[in-house]
């Protein structure tokens, strides 16, 4: 009688889905090759503040990195799938894992474009500054160029504010709804943040791209990286402890997204090893409440493996996007209502690896 | 040992045994991920015998390992005073009021009849997987069938 009733229970237990088994295959497929420690459970994330504009720029050249076949088939194929981000997360980090070390004595080039302002409009067809009753949001985007060479110097350069834009389709689909009223009109003139160019001596421009969110209170000013870590546990316990001391007067809302947001710069950070940058996927595979989108096109219309974070892990950027032939992040955005993205950075829509400060080729 | 082919034929079984357990299809998917990749590295270590019973073995481990990461974890979100973890997936189980019944049983009571039950392991395969003497196998299994019976028994029911 209790065998029968615990066999009619399990029979209700569905078989796997096509998906779940091509995933746990990809996991199985060379099984030999995982070598790192993987998390198994949830880390106790605590997280942390927004990534400053200038910490919003750098990316790896992809055009200087080698794609390694077995690897990045893995990564495409574990990361079409929508769902639990782990397999992803896990595969790119086998890419990023793979990946050559930089070659030293070049500059390091690269092209992004950044949403510089903000414009919430009301149902009303007046802006509004409650972005949660915004029937469409409209922004300002500008072009940015970052030259690091390896002693940490290098060059911003901003262009001009682009023309707005709906920030995404589905404003996009609500502006036109609303009549298409005039963009310049709705959101008044630039704020002239471009162009302008910056320079960096040694360790400066290093320095403004790492140290964000105080992350100078826990990383060493020479080098800052290289007391991370590399092995994902010991990585989510630094981590976790420098979001503590970056955050000591915050609530914990603030020291979960600085957790997030330490993350994300050190994922863009062009200069991080490919095995820390393995750790800092791992890591975030681990983030409770995170979800795999499956493969999307990124602000650029590039094909990159998106993921969504808590919406309090990333200053509010709770989607990014990663490159799964390279594990590269590409782009970073906000969730709209209607399930699209919102791309307020993008990265590497360019990159080269070049003679000087200056070249683009 | 042809992997490929045990993969396709206990794949399945192996999964929803752990979802079953687990009550959660993402941990399961894990687990069961993990019990194939240490079958395969444990592979030349294999002995002539039931290749179903050793990765319900190694399944019955990570279930155990599990259940012990679980409770440093919950440790650890308790010991961040004021924090509340994101909320995590309620367990999902076909028949709540048996899945209630079956944890109050002792673990390796419990184990031995979910093995027998759910994973269609015979006694002796049972005995394999949990290390024990099919003696005990049977004790476990006859405890465990009274006092779900009891536990079970409509006078007891809620509804």
């Amino acid at each position: 009688m209790i065998d029968d009733r615990l066999r009619a229970a399990h029979t209700r237990i569905p078989e796997p889905d096509e998906a779940t088994i091509a995933r746990v295959r990809a996991r199985l497929e060379p099984p030999a090759r995982r070598r790192r420690t993987r998390l198994r459970v949830a880390i106790p994330l605590v997280g942390l503040v927004a990534a400053s504009a200038a910490a919003a720029l750098a990316l790896l050249p992809a055009r200087v990195e080698s794609p390694i076949a077995p690897p990045v088939a893995e990564a495409s194929r574990v990361c079409a799938a929508a769902g639990v981000p782990r397999p992803c997360l896990q595969a790119l980090s086998d890419v990023a894992a793979a990946q050559r070390v930089l070659a030293s004595g070049r500059v390091y080039y690269a092209r992004n474009d950044f949403t510089i302002s903000t414009t919430y409009i009301g149902a009303d067809g007046r802006p509004t500054a409650a972005p949660a009753d915004a029937a469409y949001v409209i922004s300002r985007t500008v072009s940015e160029e970052i030259w690091l060479a390896p002693d940490g110097s290098g060059r911003l350069a901003y262009g001009d504010e682009r023309a707005p834009q709906p920030a995404g389709p589905a404003d996009e689909r609500a502006w036109r709804a609303a009549g298409a009223p005039d963009l310049e009109t709705l959101v008044g003139p630039p704020a002239r943040w471009g162009p302008k160019v910056q320079e960096f001596g040694p360790g400066e421009l290093e320095s403004a791209l790492v140290f964000n969110s105080n992350l100078e209170a826990v990383l060493p000013k020479d080098d800052p990286l290289s007391v991370l870590p590399d092995e994902p546990r010991e990585l989510a316990e630094f981590l976790q402890d420098a979001a503590r001391e970056q955050r000591p007067e915050g609530p914990e809302s603030n020291v979960r997204n600085t957790f997030g947001t330490n993350v994300t710069t050190f994922l863009r950070y062009p200069l991080t090893s490919p095995a820390l940058r393995a750790a800092l996927l791992e890591v975030f595979a681990t983030v409770p409440g995170a979800r795999a989108l499956g493969t999307i096109r990124d602000g650029a219309g590039r094909p990159a493996a998106a993921i969504a974070l808590p919406p309090d892990m990333n200053d509010g950027k709770d989607i990014v996007a990663f490159d799964p032939k390279t594990s590269r992040l590409l782009a970073e955005g906000m969730s709209d209502r209607s399930g699209g993205v919102r791309w307020h950075m993008v990265y590497g829509i360019t990159t080269a690896a070049v003679d000087a400060v200056g070249d683009r080729r | 040992m042809d992997f490929h082919a045990l993969f396709d034929s206990e794949f399945a079984a192996v999964y929803r045994y752990l979802a079953h357990r687990l009550g959660n299809a993402a941990a399961a998917e894990d687990l069961a991920a993990e019990t194939f990749l240490r079958a395969y590295q444990a592979r030349a270590t294999f002995r002539p015998g039931s290749p179903r019973a050793w990765l319900f073995t190694i399944a019955t481990n990570l279930l155990r390992d599990h259940a012990r990461g679980q409770v440093r974890h919950d440790a650890a979100f308790a010991a961040l005073a004021g924090h509340a973890e994101p909320a995590a997936a309620e367990p999902e189980f076909p028949d709540p009021e048996l899945a209630a019944a079956l944890a109050a049983l002792r673990p390796e009571e419990r184990e031995a009849l979910l093995l027998f039950a759910w994973a269609d392991l015979s006694y002796d395969e049972i005995a394999t997987a949990t290390g024990v003497a099919i003696g005990t196998v049977r004790s476990r299994l006859s405890r465990a069938r009274a006092q779900l019976t009891a536990e079970l028994a409509p006078e007891r029911s809620p509804r």
